[in-house]
């Protein structure tokens, strides 16, 4: 008999530091999952992205087994990561508020594209730079289809 | 222990942003809830006026935000799992099962396991890969570390193998306690247990074993303590990692003189046995 889905887990993790701490634990466990086998799989396979937050999407099955899913980080993490890199060590702990450039608005645009419901790099690199600018960081300089 | 748990409430398109920004405060993990997400730190570990900080920003956007906090105890969430688990049998050769258990027949090793939330009970293809390399590595009279040792079930292996004293090391509290009761478990007396990283610990004398199933990045990096730490002509047994990472690892434990033995493999993950 096929094994049937009953139910599906949307978390977000930081790479390669899944543990059985709340909220995976709870989540997991009270389903009667094993959780440090999920704890395991999850940090050999985001080993690359250490510390970043991800997307994870649980499946689970009758048979207490389950599968899972991991997305691109989210525009948000990326726009936040780029913000810092932009900013430097020189202003230590002002507000998050900061900028990133056009270049890095694209790199973020080309590894959302696989997640993104958008079919040109123009259209993505548009989305990001309105959710960089919802959360108070400005994009500088002219966008390259100004040029 | 405790964690604080806060419970965001906000519309759907400021869910990323918010999770971003709190992940950035110090929360480890979220799970979507309806209408919002919760997010968690350890302890009291995160920036409370960040927090604040986002919580005036993003409340500039919309008024549907709310932040709520609490705590939440800290409890063997995996109980459920740990209440109705099946043994495992290694090779015909190893049984690992939990008390409640009857074991069906003899094998020549039998190892029981209380896990409480540790990792290490044989259901993980790594714990059946290391305990396939130990079983192929003269344990007896020798001494042995266990690094990153969950229930310390490698401990009580290379105990059952004859191994004359093991020195088991795990970070995580939990592991540290439960580590000791599974060593009681199983009559080992010769295992003594260490909270930190191993890193961390100061052993006089080398050991002629080291066993380590962490992960990739961690072996990496302790690779030189590792081998700094093993006598001539100990055994470094590694896993935590897949096969396609084998040739990562390799190339690290080469720098350090150690010479590659055997490999196991089982379901895309593997293992490593390695000489100094």
């Amino acid at each position: 008999m096929a094994k049937e889905v009953t139910g599906y887990l949307k978390l977000q993790v930081k790479g390669g530091q899944a543990n059985p701490s709340p909220p995976i634990g709870p989540a997991l466990g009270s389903k009667g999952l094993n959780i440090m086998d999920f704890c395991k799989q999850f940090n050999a396979r985001t080993q690359d992205k250490q510390g970043q937050v991800l997307p994870v999407l649980i499946t689970i099955y009758n048979d207490k087994s389950f599968d899972f899913v991991i997305k691109t980080p989210p525009a948000a993490v990326l726009i936040l990561d780029a913000a810092k890199k932009q900013k430097g060590s020189s202003e230590p702990n002002r507000n998050k508020v900061g900028s990133i450039t056009w270049d890095q608005v694209k790199t973020i645009a080309e590894t959302k594209m696989p997640d993104l419901n958008a079919f040109k790099v123009e259209s993505a690199m548009k989305m990001v730079a309105g959710t960089a600018r919802s959360m108070g960081i400005t994009v500088t300089g002219t966008p390259p289809w100004e040029k | 222990m405790f964690h604080t748990r806060i419970t965001v409430k906000c519309p759907a398109e400021l869910s990323d942003m918010l999770v971003a920004e709190l992940a950035d405060a110090g929360f480890d993990a979220f799970i979507e809830i309806p209408d919002g997400f919760e997010g968690y730190a350890d302890g009291e570990q995160y920036d409370a006026k960040a927090v604040e900080d986002i919580r005036h920003r993003y409340q500039s956007l919309t008024q549907d935000l709310t932040f709520n906090f609490d705590k939440v105890e800290k409890t063997n969430w995996n109980a459920v799992w740990e209440s109705s688990y099946e043994p495992v049998v290694i090779d015909d050769t190893c049984l690992i099962r939990a008390a409640f258990h009857k074991p069906e027949r003899n094998f020549p090793y039998e190892i029981i396991i209380t896990p409480k939330m540790s990792f290490g009970t044989g259901h993980h293809p790594t714990t059946r890969l290391m305990i396939r390399a130990q079983l192929g590595v003269d344990h007896h009279g020798k001494r042995v570390l266990d690094a990153g040792c969950g229930t310390a079930i490698l401990s009580v292996m290379a105990s059952k193998l004859g191994a004359s004293e093991i020195h088991a090391v795990d970070p995580d509290e939990w592991s540290v306690i439960n580590g000791g009761e599974n060593a009681r478990l199983n009559d080992c007396g010769n295992i003594s247990l260490y909270k930190g990283t191993t890193r961390g610990q100061q052993f006089a004398e080398p050991f002629d074993i080291i066993l380590a199933n962490i992960n990739k990045n961690v072996l990496l990096d302790d690779m030189d303590w590792y081998a700094g730490h093993l006598r001539t002509g100990g055994s470094l047994l590694l896993s935590g990692f897949y096969d396609s990472d084998v040739p990562d690892i390799l190339a690290q434990s080469a720098r350090y003189n150690l010479v590659f033995l055997h490999r196991f493999e089982e379901d895309s993950w593997a293992s490593l046995v390695l000489q100094k």
